[in-house]
């Protein structure tokens, strides 16, 4: 994830909230279809 | 004849979003795997970019310089149903917006005495424009099975909504420089103007034209 991010692994810690780390929309939402295709799950949000 | 100050606005914006469209799904181009969204994704960004530079040509050409904006159309959208999250989503935000696009440049397209400058460069816009509408729409059917029709439809809906509010807003806030666009086609004015405009010595070149309030069923396959 640090990779991908490019941000140093100590920040990227499981209590991290990614729209921390990511500031740049147009980045999360590409991020987010990446981690979904590597992974081949679906992402939905939260209701 | 050069550019009104409100034109000038308008090209702008319009330049400003084809950019931030081009940019967005060129960033997505780029995350998702081989396949036909893929393809179509990056027709879709390539698109973009060129209408981008029909409207910064366009603009210089008729004698002005693009206004720097800060932020694009779509970004409100954005602001109103949050970030999409998953291809589902990013489509159908994508088909909401699209028909949008397509309802503005219609009406800008009625505007009398437009210039040709301006004219042929929505009427080349809008080639692309028919396309995407429809590779989207068929790419949401093929999601179905993947994410649900209803999924899919309610998702629509939401975003149709959000287009309303978004819209309206814009209009409320921009009401000084859309002025001079004329009030939109009427669904049930088949023969509008900017019908007529779009379609005058063209051969269609097949698929339906969701400007086209007739275009609904059946794949056109002649100049109506």
């Amino acid at each position: 994830m640090a990779e991908i991010l490019d941000v140093p692994e100590t920040r990227v810690s499981p209590d991290a909230v990614l729209t921390d780390l990511v500031t740049d929309s147009f980045r999360l939402v590409e991020l987010a279809i990446e981690l979904q295709e590597h992974y081949d799950v679906l992402f939905g949000k939260r209701t | 004849m050069s550019l009104s100050e409100d034109e000038l606005f308008l090209l702008s914006l319009y330049r400003s979003s084809e950019i931030n469209g081009s940019l967005f799904f060129g960033r997505l181009a780029r995350a998702l795997k081989p396949g036909p969204i893929q393809h179509d994704l990056t027709k879709h960004f390539a698109d973009e970019a060129q209408h981008a530079w029909y409207w910064t040509d366009c603009i210089d050409r008729l004698g002005s310089r693009p206004i720097k904006l800060a932020d694009a159309y779509q970004d409100r959208y954005l602001e109103a149903v949050g970030l999409p999250m998953n291809v589902m989503e990013v489509l159908a935000i994508t088909l909401v917006f699209e028909r949008r696009v397509i309802n503005q440049y219609a009406k800008h397209l009625a505007v009398a005495n437009l210039h040709p400058a301006i004219g042929g460069t929505i009427d080349k816009i809008m080639e692309d424009e028919r396309w995407h509408v429809q590779w989207v729409r068929d790419a949401l059917v093929d999601l179905e099975a993947r994410f649900g029709k209803d999924h899919i439809a309610s998702t629509l809906q939401r975003y149709r909504q959000a287009d309303q509010d978004v819209y309206a807003q814009a209009l409320v806030e921009y009401e000084g420089r859309l002025g001079f666009l004329s009030p939109a086609p009427t669904p049930t004015d088949r023969t509008d103007d900017s019908c007529q405009r779009h379609h005058r010595g063209r051969s269609p070149k097949g698929g339906r034209d969701p400007r086209c309030p007739g275009d609904k069923g059946q794949p056109r396959r002649g100049a109506h």
